[in-house]
């Protein structure tokens, strides 16, 4: 019996050190995981701004799928920086340059949620995530049929209990 | 003499048990280590010949070129002037870059769970197959080569490479890449 507890534990040990490996060398971060935040819905129609002077915007879409949805979150080079459920759009800016964007929150984490964006001081980049395939960068024709029958949404980061 | 007997063959499996725990975290403190993101090192031996490999993904990054390719029938050109990208699909993404403007070359081995592999485990062997089974990895190889724009501006390219090309794909990179001054290629 005791060889048997033995042979567990060892196993518990292993199974540990295994999944504490499975998260470390992603070439993109995302945001603090243990973050918790709380969406915002504005009232009214929100027009898409453009960008100000030397930064870039990004507007982020997320298409959902039928039935309950879960809190997905856009992070720009390890920050969080939207907030969604399906069928919200949240926009942000950025400074020009290499901009690593990671789709985390509740979705599978896969490799499609890693992205890459060089961005250009005065350009406005269109994010579409979705559950199943990450994120992808769309035509802004196409990207402005998402913002004008999703709602505008902002979120702030819940104190730590 | 039988409890002792008995005792001493629970302190020896007790041992080995041990052993194996100890041996399989060594190993995979190893492969953690080995696995590390690293800064590759330029190699300085003649540029090779143009290669070309399949499975290839693309990941975003290049200025000018919206959208990833996930798909594995993508090509990959390394060559001692340009690496190019030609992907497939009805609007597919191409692109060169010119190896000269390449500023670093940065890998990483993102290890992860088989997906279904855990509940596969344990339909099978109940709770030791799901232990097993969660115990399962593969890892994915992802190359991000920094560049300078025309401009001077600096761009980047992140590219998935598949476990069987990953290693040559990347001594190509090393072997095309030349420094060219302070800050250029790390």
């Amino acid at each position: 019996m005791s060889a048997v507890r033995t042979i567990l534990s060892c196993l518990f040990v292993v199974s540990v050190c295994c999944t504490a490996n499975v998260a470390a060398q992603t070439p993109v971060q995302c945001g603090p995981e243990d973050e918790e935040n709380e969406i915002i819905k504005p009232k009214g129609k929100q027009a898409v701004p453009a960008a100000s002077p030397g930064k870039a915007l990004v507007i982020v879409m997320y298409k959902g799928v039928v039935g309950k949805s879960y809190q997905v979150k856009l992070a720009v080079d390890g920050k969080w920086q939207a907030v969604l459920k399906k069928n919200q759009f949240s926009f942000f800016e950025i400074d020009p340059g290499v901009r690593r964007l990671c789709w985390g929150g509740r979705v599978p984490k896969r490799d499609d949620n890693f992205l890459l964006l060089t961005a250009q001081a005065g350009q406005t980049y269109y994010i579409l995530g979705t559950l199943r395939e990450g994120i992808t960068e769309l035509d802004p024709t196409e990207g402005q049929k998402y913002t004008a029958k999703y709602d505008y949404v902002t979120f702030k980061v819940r104190p730590p209990n | 003499m039988t409890t002792s007997h008995s005792r001493f063959a629970l302190r020896t499996s007790g041992r080995i048990a041990f052993a194996i725990g100890v041996v399989a975290v060594g190993a995979t403190l190893f492969q953690k280590t080995a696995l590390a993101t690293s800064r590759q090192e330029i190699d300085k031996s003649p540029p090779p010949a143009p290669k070309t490999w399949s499975n290839v993904m693309y990941l975003g990054g290049v200025a000018g070129i919206r959208g990833k390719s996930l798909d594995w029938k993508n090509t990959l050109t390394v060559s001692a002037t340009e690496i190019k990208f030609a992907g497939t699909g009805k609007t597919p993404i191409r692109f060169e870059i010119a190896t000269a403007s390449i500023r670093a070359l940065d890998y990483s081995g993102h290890k992860h769970v088989n997906d279904g592999s855990a509940s596969t485990g344990f339909l099978l062997g109940g709770l030791a197959g799901a232990l097993l089974g969660s115990s399962a990895k593969s890892i994915d190889h992802y190359a991000l080569l920094e560049y300078a724009l025309p401009d001077g501006s600096p761009s980047a390219v992140l590219l998935r490479l598949h476990k069987d090309n990953q290693e040559e794909i990347l001594a190509t990179l090393r072997a095309v890449i030349k420094p060219t001054g302070p800050g250029a290629p790390r």
